[in-house]
């Protein structure tokens, strides 16, 4: 195996700090991060999901703040644990904590960075969290100068205010006028209602500090309208969406660049007698990627055409996809070509690669993460089939019809299959096996056989990477505890910071280093430069 | 008129799949591999359910179209401040059929309130309290396993007393919840053998492949996994069915001999125990409900209680549920 190396050492733990330790609480984050959605499991309650990740990012972030940012710019990382790092970040200090290589100035970048990678609806969602602090994502509050900043920083310079204003404008609504404070922001309403060629000095001075400043020169107008429209004011409307939000109220077909949600609320209160078939069709050119795909099945049984282009979707969403609406051609070509890619980002590679695969009845997942689990598995077993010049892969369990498709079914005998993956000439040079950690055929048979393969001199790494979570042991569930490394995986993305794992449990210098190359690599570009390339 | 036979022959026409071993509890499912065996006639249980006096369980069957076995030791515990309840003996329900069970068993003792119909989620009562519960399925006292259910609660170290069997499926929540997680449907499955420690806890049979997938978690996390906690706690964890791998193999292709060689006794020690029940003679009581052409009894032998249903005209058992009784 090859690892690449790092160009720059970034970071070192404080001296009187036991490098076992180091190690332990990196890895426990990391397996958070990049496992868990604060839902259920098959196997643990919401609450106890939760619990454990609060847990996890309290402690990391006592240990070292700086590597705590950073970590939550690394690839695979869940929006979930985003969220909640940022706020614990906003509504903290840094003065005073273990920090050790980035600056107050670059702790703001990454902030922003972050703010912007989740999705609109859960990046306003946590804004309004920020203000009262939300139990149910473990959230404290945060109310203070630096996030209202980043709050209008955000939601003033998106080139996608004008959508969002539409899509999202009740929580817009609340999210600005959190940042403003409620008698700013009524004040604001009403200056904005004027003409600005009427403003006062003090009105302009207002709008300047409060507005202009956090947006670029050149949009203000425009952006002054959709603060307006946002605030419910909607004459002087100019921008195409705010003009068809009300021609629709009158004739639906005038909104088609709407997005399909506010032309179906505009249906169901304006145009009860139009089926909402209607509003499907009349919108098809504007739904979003991920609508795209949600609205196959429905688009097909009305007959309506709504081309989907599988590259724009991650490998995971593609395959729950296919359980449901069938593989195509297309969608296997692009599977290939994204486990090309990310095969390629990684930091290692090998001669010949042996991958066992858990398709048995477990790998199904819960009712609210349903098949995400066995999907997460086929995506890394069609990733690791391009780390290595050579890869044999085997299943266990599993409805193999399609062997692309393999659909979870049947008990999880996973020792007899690693002893088959290696029982072949010549030998991988390494084993992956993918799975939950549940074994029953029997239960333990695999660390037994692990050992007895050490014992027989068979020193072929075995990694098991586990796409659960289980509060249990905050951690991802073992199938052989200190005889195999076990990585929490979500997506194929995340398979590089994994494999890194080991490295950081017995090197945390070098470990710890190479993350921070990846994460600085996949994130930001201001920072990258500024850290890396400086 | 009461009669003799064996659980082979009440399980002829089926075989079975491979093990499933964690801890102290295996699993050997039953499986109709060709479904020739399928008895399509009976829905799975999907009954709207609630109380109207304490004792009294009041059931509909929501399937429309056809009848439905709600299985021995069903329960019902809610989260309406209510007094949970479960039924001692399996009820037949004909399509869109409501039936009045008025010997009913309380299950939360100093609960009071009476559960408002709904579909609410189902469990089977602790393997442990299956044959004491039967005993009692004629008699109208409703507290009639709150002995049984402080008993159980007291050996497994529930840290509050009284008839209440939430208390033990909080206290217990995770270890239930991964009885589940750990042994998986099969395709085919109509029905499993358990076994907790070294013995056959009980025998599963549903009339077909749906029925078994309805009934199969109910089961495992609680009738059974209650067990394995119980037998845990006696025998902390010993007595399981997985052989130690202690193989001298240099090669591999001796270790794949040798792992399929273990397999081949664990499968073996498992089946000899399941035939030396299923060779003892059970007896079986007069019918006590009728549906159509089908005959719910109850029976027992020396180790085992339960129930079966008979379908006459098909001279088949669609169902079999029974427990050990020690």
């Amino acid at each position: 195996m090859e690892i690449a190396m790092v160009p720059k050492e970034l970071w070192k733990p404080p001296n009187e700090l036991d490098v076992q330790k180091v190690g332990n609480v990196i890895c426990s984050f990391l397996d958070t991060v990049s496992t868990s959605y604060g839902r259920a499991t098959h196997y643990n309650t919401k609450e106890e999901q939760q619990k454990a990740e609060i847990e996890s990012h309290n402690t990391m972030l006592g240990f070292d703040r700086d590597l705590y940012i950073v970590f939550l710019t690394l690839p695979g990382i869940t929006d979930r644990s985003v969220q909640m790092g940022m706020k614990n970040l906003l509504s903290s200090q840094r003065n005073g904590v273990p920090t050790s290589f980035l600056s107050s100035g670059q702790e703001r970048t990454v902030l922003y960075y972050l703010i912007k990678s989740i999705p609109p609806p859960r990046m306003l969602k946590m804004v309004e969290g920020l203000r009262v602090g939300s139990e149910q994502l473990g959230l404290k509050k945060a109310n203070n100068a630096r996030t209202r900043k980043l709050i209008l920083r955000t939601l003033l310079s998106t080139g996608r205010l004008e959508l969002w204003s539409v899509k999202y404008r009740k929580k817009m609504k609340a999210a600005l006028t959190h940042a403003w404070g409620q008698r700013k922001a009524s004040i604001i309403r009403e200056i904005l209602k004027r003409d600005e060629r009427l403003w006062n000095p003090k009105e302009q001075s207002i709008i300047q500090k409060s507005v202009n400043k956090f947006c670029v020169s050149s949009r203000v107008k425009p952006i002054y309208e959709c603060i307006r429209f946002i605030f419910g004011v909607r004459d002087r409307v100019t921008l195409t969406l705010f003009r068809e939000f009300e021609r629709a109220k009158v004739d639906l077909h005038e909104g088609k660049h709407l997005p399909r949600e506010v032309l179906e609320g505009i249906r169901s209160t304006y145009h009860k007698d139009i089926p909402k078939d209607k509003v499907l069709e009349a919108v098809k050119s504007s739904l979003t990627t991920q609508q795209k795909m949600a609205v196959q099945k429905q688009a097909k049984a009305a007959g309506i055409d709504i081309a989907m282009d599988p590259r724009n979707y991650d490998p995971i969403k593609l395959y729950i996809y296919a359980f449901e609406c069938g593989l195509t051609d297309e969608i296997t070509k692009a599977l290939d070509e994204k486990a090309r890619k990310a095969a390629s980002a990684l930091p290692v590679h090998y001669k010949k690669v042996g991958v066992v695969v858990d398709v048995s009845k477990s790998m199904e997942g819960d009712g609210t993460q349903k098949l995400r689990p066995v999907a997460t598995a086929l995506a890394m077993r069609d990733m690791l089939q391009y780390v290595g010049e050579e890869c044999q892969t085997v299943y266990c369990g599993g409805d193999m019809t399609d062997e692309r498709l393999a659909k979870p079914q049947g008990a999880t005998g996973l020792a007899e299959k690693l002893v088959q993956v290696l029982n072949v000439s010549p030998m991988p040079d390494v084993v992956f096996v993918i799975s939950d950690g549940y074994e029953n055929a029997p239960a333990g048979r695999f660390a037994e056989v692990v050992k007895h393969l050490n014992e027989m001199g068979i020193k072929v790494p075995i990694f098991h990477m586990n796409p659960v979570f289980a509060a249990e042991t905050g951690k991802a569930r073992e199938l052989a505890p200190e005889l195999v490394s076990t990585m929490p995986i979500q997506q194929p993305a995340a398979m590089g910071p994994a494999m890194l794992r080991e490295l950081v449990q017995h090197d945390p210098i070098k470990g710890v280093n190479m993350l921070l190359h990846i994460a600085l690599k996949a994130g930001s570009n201001e920072l990258r430069k500024e850290l890396i390339h400086a | 008129m009461p009669r003799t036979l064996t659980i082979e022959e009440i399980l002829a026409g089926v075989g079975f799949g491979q093990p499933q071993t964690v801890g102290n509890m295996s699993v050997l499912p039953i499986i109709d591999e060709d479904g020739s065996a399928q008895d399509d006639d009976w829905a799975p249980p999907d009954v709207e359910v609630g109380t109207s006096h304490y004792g009294t369980v009041n059931m509909r069957n929501r399937n429309d179209e056809r009848p439905t076995i709600v299985p021995t030791g069903a329960g019902w515990v809610t989260q309406q401040h209510a007094q949970d309840h479960a039924i001692p003996s399996a009820v037949l329900m004909e399509a869109k059929g409501t039936k009045s069970v008025d010997v009913a068993c309380c299950i939360e003792e100093s609960q009071g309130g009476f559960i408002s119909r709904g579909a609410h989620e189902m469990l089977i009562i602790p393997a442990s309290m299956r044959p004491s519960a039967l005993a009692k399925r004629e008699v109208k006292e409703y507290s009639k396993l709150w002995g049984e259910i402080q008993a159980l609660n007291r050996t497994t170290g529930v840290d509050r007393s009284g008839g209440h069997l939430v208390y033990f499926l909080k206290h217990f929540q995770k270890q239930l919840d991964e009885f589940v997680a750990e042994f998986e449907l099969v395709p085919k499955q109509v029905g499993a053998i358990v076994f907790v420690g070294r013995r056959v806890a009980g025998i599963e049979r549903a009339p077909n492949y749906a029925y078994w997938e309805k009934i199969w978690i109910p089961l495992i996390r609680v009738c059974y996994g209650s067990l394995a906690i119980m037998h845990a706690k006696k025998w902390e964890g010993k007595y399981g069915h997985r052989l130690p791998l202690e193989s001298q193999s240099k090669t591999l292709d001796e270790l794949v001999a040798a792992l399929n060689d273990l397999r081949a006794r664990e499968v073996n020690m498992l089946r000899d125990r399941f035939e030396e029940e299923s060779k003892r003679q059970i007896k079986c009581a007069n019918a006590e409900q009728r549906l159509s052409t089908a005959e719910l009894q109850t029976f027992a032998s020396e180790k085992l209680c339960g129930q079966l249903v008979v379908d006459g005209s098909k001279a088949t058992y669609p169902y079999v549920s029974c427990s050990c009784t020690s």
